[in-house]
């Protein structure tokens, strides 16, 4: 068995400046600790080993014994008092699980058949709106209240193209005339109704046509 | 101490159901202070060190109805604060899921907050540069130094040959004497 010189000659060798420094203890520790360690330590002894709470929790229960005041009759557990065979055989269980799959399928068809109800409905459905918004509305608008319409629309349309603007440059001619051809349809022209539409535009002299 | 009781004695005595409670307690009041500063200069703290004795003694408490005489009752206890200590180390690395050095580091700082701590005093280095080694080589070297405890019992304690903890003792010595010459 090695000494305690052992041991501190052993570290002399290996390290002179640790064999060399004070062993004192450098840690603080509560007044009392030690004294009161072994206290400290019943409850949780209790605790943890007889899986109950320490006796000063409650010194009147512990005092109390653990008698069940409970009074049952003689023999209670040894008289088989309830035949449990004919429970397991002749009568038909109800399985929840049959009755589960059951419900899913029919969930499944139901569902498959309100879709095509559903689909069938809007195929059908347009073509009955408009015949009967057609018949609604030639109830409710008059012929004479229509024909209004189509006249406004026709004038609209008309408007839209430009046709009877001024022209102004020839942007907006649909065909070349040559001079020659417009010669030619002036010739046709009663000379007084030129004059008149040259006096009436502000164009001067009829001759200067030419 | 208490001459009167030798652990042989004290363990028959716990053994008899009617003398448990006295029992434990002369054994609890015999080692408390050698098991707390083994568990103290690795877990640093006092509330922790508190922690883990508590749980060695409840330990030993179970154990004890089983434990062999062949064995020596301080050794036994030594090994299972050993266990703890480690233990509870390594609870501290998971809680905080970081490497060992942060542990180490975080060991550190316990040290930093001790009341009286000066870190230019040679055992206060001493300390720091403890908690720079590997657990297992810590473990020995704080047997040694400070228990002055024997190779062999050592290896009862932490289940390694005698050769293994002298090479083991010898690392740590070199590597604080490093520590405390470079800081």
């Amino acid at each position: 068995m090695p000494t305690i010189e052992t041991i501190s000659s052993e570290l002399s060798a290996l390290s002179q400046p640790i064999a060399d420094l004070p062993r004192n203890n450098l840690f603080a520790v509560p007044d009392e600790y030690f004294n009161a360690f072994h206290i400290n330590l019943v409850p949780r002894l209790h605790k943890e080993v007889y899986h109950q709470e320490a006796p000063e929790l409650s010194p009147l229960l512990t005092a109390l014994q653990k008698e069940n005041p409970y009074h049952i009759p003689e023999s209670y557990f040894n008289e088989q008092r309830i035949d449990l065979l004919p429970l397991r055989t002749d009568k038909k269980v109800f399985k929840m699980a049959h009755a589960i799959k059951y419900a899913a399928a029919a969930c499944i068809a139901g569902l498959i058949a309100t879709s095509f109800f559903i689909t069938h409905q809007r195929e059908t459905v347009p073509a009955a709106t408009v015949t009967e918004a057609s018949n609604i509305t030639a109830s409710m608008v008059s012929p004479d209240a229509i024909a209004m319409y189509l006249t406004d629309m026709d004038d609209f349309f008309i408007a839209e193209t430009n046709e009877n603007e001024p022209v102004t440059n020839n942007t907006n001619l649909l065909v070349d005339i040559d001079p020659s051809t417009i010669k030619e349809i002036l010739q046709e022209i009663p000379i007084n109704d030129i004059s008149i539409y040259m006096d009436q535009n502000g164009f001067g002299d009829v001759n200067t046509l030419n | 101490m208490f001459p009167e009781h030798d652990d042989i004695e004290l363990v028959k005595l716990f053994k008899n159901n009617a003398e448990r409670e006295k029992a434990f307690t002369i054994i609890v009041k015999k080692y408390q202070e050698k098991i707390y500063w083994q568990v103290r200069r690795m877990v640093v703290h006092h509330q922790d060190a508190d922690d883990v004795l508590q749980n060695v003694f409840i330990k030993a408490w179970k154990g004890l109805d089983s434990f062999r005489e062949d064995a020596k009752l301080s050794t036994w206890l030594y090994r299972i604060a050993v266990n703890e200590s480690l233990s509870f180390l390594e609870q501290q690395k998971k809680r905080s899921s970081v490497s060992f050095d942060d542990v180490s580091e975080g060991l550190e700082n316990k040290l930093h907050s001790e009341k009286g701590f000066d870190e230019n005093k040679a055992v206060w280095k001493l300390q720091l540069a403890m908690h720079q080694l590997p657990e297992k080589q810590k473990m020995v070297f704080n047997l040694r130094y400070f228990e002055e405890m024997p190779y062999e019992e050592m290896s009862q304690i932490l289940d390694t040959s005698v050769g293994a903890l002298k090479a083991s003792y010898h690392h740590a010595v070199k590597k604080i004497e490093e520590y405390i010459l470079n800081h």
